[in-house]
């Protein structure tokens, strides 16, 4: 409580009012306070006076009364709100309101960010589904281990087939450089049978019928009978008038395994489900090539087919009488 | 939309909105900025564009020497706002001022003082101005209660405080118990008026005119309340109405105590009106106590004297009058919760 006034302030007032000559009631009168409180600021009793706001105020009056400075007697109040630096506000570089950064700058900026977020999450999506898209369908879910793999067929027309004795063991697909995947070959494959597609038995038929309007640039007809089944165009073989069209051969490996090679010059989705059920699925990138082997008949779907070359065990065979639109459906034995 | 985000990034403040001078205390920090309450706009250009010139000291200084194009604007009169867009853009750059940030515009929680008499217009006008300034929230507190409260007088307990305020625009007498005010009376009479008639003294008395910063400079040489036993004098130069020619001439500190006589018989009338109106207990306890002046005011020389020979009772200057309403504040806004009921709700 006392540590608002310096030590002997009542004794100092005190003596400093006898020496003027001033009575406690004239204070008193003087400072509209009671004798009382003068009495208790002059004894230092400060509980019966009212709170320290009040008795420095008093003291203060006092001081001046008996014309003593009133900051010597009474300690500054320890208001730490009048400590702290104090800014002053220099007018020089004025801007008042919104600047022209936040309304021009800010918001298009955060509308950019905002933007490239957007782009960059839907490139991420569109890569991720096309990596679905581009990895073989239902393959994985029906191979085997690798040690059962049956020799890869590699690029024909050289290679002669595979031996026909070989156990007809399940095989996971073998991806190579050049896209060979292997299918499981069965001893005696069975002929499948479409009912709705007129098939050409006679071994030399094939060539006779599609290859009317063909050259023949490389190779020759395999001896074997390969009957071609075109389930939804066949029709349209009459409608493939170009000369450079390649040769539609079909081969027939009897008790063996018939290997397919596909080469694009344009992206095209190839589907290819062999005689015992295998499916292969792939996106066939533009420039290169896929090879693949497997128990015939072979049910293909070519996409963009105008831009696919297949080779059916070393004999390149035309697309163009079996497609549609762009794709082509056609049945190899 | 982003005011809650930006919250984060602003500190609360509590603002003397004063027709002379506008405090701002920052939540943790203390009083950061002490300005006069002025705006020096500049007019460009044909298309007649304003753009703020100055704010605060600076735009004082401006105040009665501006070219015609410059207007330097004391946006607050009498307690209460007389410019509003021109309060607003004061506002919006002591804010900004203020706050360190500058990667989000600040938005903060702010306690502002509104004199007692403030109509709800006017309340209403100042709210706005600080929402328009970019307030998130805006509590308004009177300000014989800040004043009170910034003086350090014991607002929450069962006896009865007065607390007489003298501002620039306004004086307000307060008389607080409990945490809520009893009375209040609110006068527009304050130290422009004070100017306004030394002024007036003068162009009657010596047929000079002077301006308000020469009229604010004599006040506060030699302005008096009580006749004392010094006469001081000062010389002062003005324009001399009948010739038109800048003189000098002297003025006595008892012709400016004549001069102040009817603004401080209204200041007298107003806390005499207020004991009247006190109820008995809370007048006991204020005869015990006395009364406490604050306000730049409470610094005109012997005021307190003038109003303890009027009412007879004890009457006390506060520590430092000039920043009690703002440091009030200050405090209303670090214990806003215990001090929740010092609000108004208008």
């Amino acid at each position: 409580m006392s540590n608002a006034f310096i030590d002997g302030l009542g004794a100092l007032l005190a003596h400093t009012r006898e020496e003027q000559g001033i009575s406690q009631a004239d204070a008193a009168q003087r400072l509209k306070l009671s004798v009382r409180q003068i009495e208790a600021i002059e004894a230092e009793d400060w509980p019966h006076l009212p709170g320290e706001v009040f008795r420095r105020g008093f003291v203060r009056n006092y001081a001046r009364l008996l014309e003593l400075n009133p900051d010597d007697l009474v300690r500054p109040v320890d208001t730490e709100a009048t400590a702290t630096h104090t800014i002053t506000a220099p007018s020089e570089g004025l801007t008042i309101g919104r600047s022209p950064i936040t309304r021009w700058v800010a918001l298009p900026l955060a509308a950019l960010l905002l933007f490239l977020l957007v782009v960059a999450l839907l490139y991420q999506w569109l890569r991720q589904g096309e990596q679905a898209l581009v990895s073989p369908v239902g393959l994985g879910e029906t191979l085997e281990p690798p040690q059962a793999v049956t020799p890869a067929v590699p690029s024909p027309p050289a290679e002669s087939p595979p031996v026909g004795g070989q156990q007809p063991l399940p095989a996971t697909p073998e991806t190579g450089e050049e896209g060979t995947v292997v299918l499981p070959l069965p001893l005696n494959p069975q002929p499948v049978s479409q009912p709705t597609s007129q098939p050409v038995s006679q071994p030399s038929a094939d060539t006779a019928a599609l290859g009317k309007a063909a050259a023949e640039p490389q190779g020759k007809p395999s001896p074997g009978s390969a009957p071609l089944r075109d389930a939804a165009t066949s029709g349209n073989a009459a409608r493939e008038t170009r000369p450079a069209a390649t040769e539609a051969t079909v081969q027939v490996q009897s008790g063996g395994s018939a290997a397919l090679r596909f080469s694009t010059s344009d992206d095209a989705w190839v589907q290819v489900l062999d005689g015992k059920g295998q499916r292969f699925s792939k996106l066939v990138r533009a420039g290169t090539q896929e090879q693949l082997s497997g128990q015939p008949p072979f049910k293909l779907v070519v996409g963009n087919a105008a831009q696919v070359k297949l080779t059916y065990n070393g004999h390149q065979i035309d697309l163009r009488p079996f497609i549609g639109e762009k794709v082509a459906r056609l049945t190899l034995e | 939309m982003f005011g809650t985000l930006r919250g984060y990034f602003s500190t609360d403040l509590a603002i003397d909105l004063g027709t002379a001078n506008t405090l701002i205390y920052v939540r943790g920090r203390g009083i950061v900025l002490d300005e006069p309450s002025v705006v020096a706009i500049r007019q460009e250009g044909p298309t007649g564009k304003k753009t703020i010139q100055a704010v605060g000291l600076e735009a004082k200084q401006m105040l009665g020497r501006t070219p015609g194009n410059i207007q330097a604007i004391r946006p607050m009169k009498d307690g209460v706002i007389a410019d509003f867009n021109v309060t607003e853009q004061m506002l919006k750059y002591f804010i900004k001022k203020v706050h360190d940030t500058r990667l989000f515009h600040p938005s903060p929680r702010i306690i502002i003082c509104v004199p007692s008499g403030a109509t709800q217009v006017e309340r209403r006008a100042i709210r706005e101005s600080a929402i328009g300034a970019g307030a998130r929230q805006v509590y308004l507190i009177e300000e014989p209660m800040a004043a009170a409260i910034g003086a350090g007088l014991p607002v929450a307990e069962a006896t009865g405080s007065m607390v007489v305020d003298i501002g620039g625009g306004t004086t307000e007498v307060g008389v607080i118990s409990l945490g809520g005010v009893v009375y209040t009376a609110s006068v527009r009479v304050g130290g422009d008026k004070f100017d306004e008639s030394i002024i007036n003294y003068i162009r009657r008395n010596y047929g000079m005119l002077i301006g308000e910063s020469t009229s604010e400079a004599i006040k506060k040489e030699m302005g008096s309340a009580f006749p004392g036993s010094e006469v001081r004098e000062m010389e002062v130069k003005g324009r001399n109405l009948a010739e038109g020619i800048p003189r000098s001439f002297t003025v006595t500190s008892n012709e400016v105590l004549e001069a102040l006589t009817d603004p401080l018989n209204t200041i007298v009338s107003a806390v005499k009106s207020a004991l009247e109106q006190t109820p008995p207990e809370l007048g006991a306890d204020i005869a015990e106590k006395g009364m406490v002046l604050t306000g730049g005011g409470a610094l005109l020389r012997d005021i307190d004297r003038l109003l303890m020979e009027e009412t007879g009772l004890p009457v006390i200057v506060a520590d430092d009058p000039l920043t009690c309403v703002v440091r009030g504040s200050g405090r209303a806004l670090e214990e806003m919760d215990r001090l929740s009921t010092v609000f108004t709700n208008d």
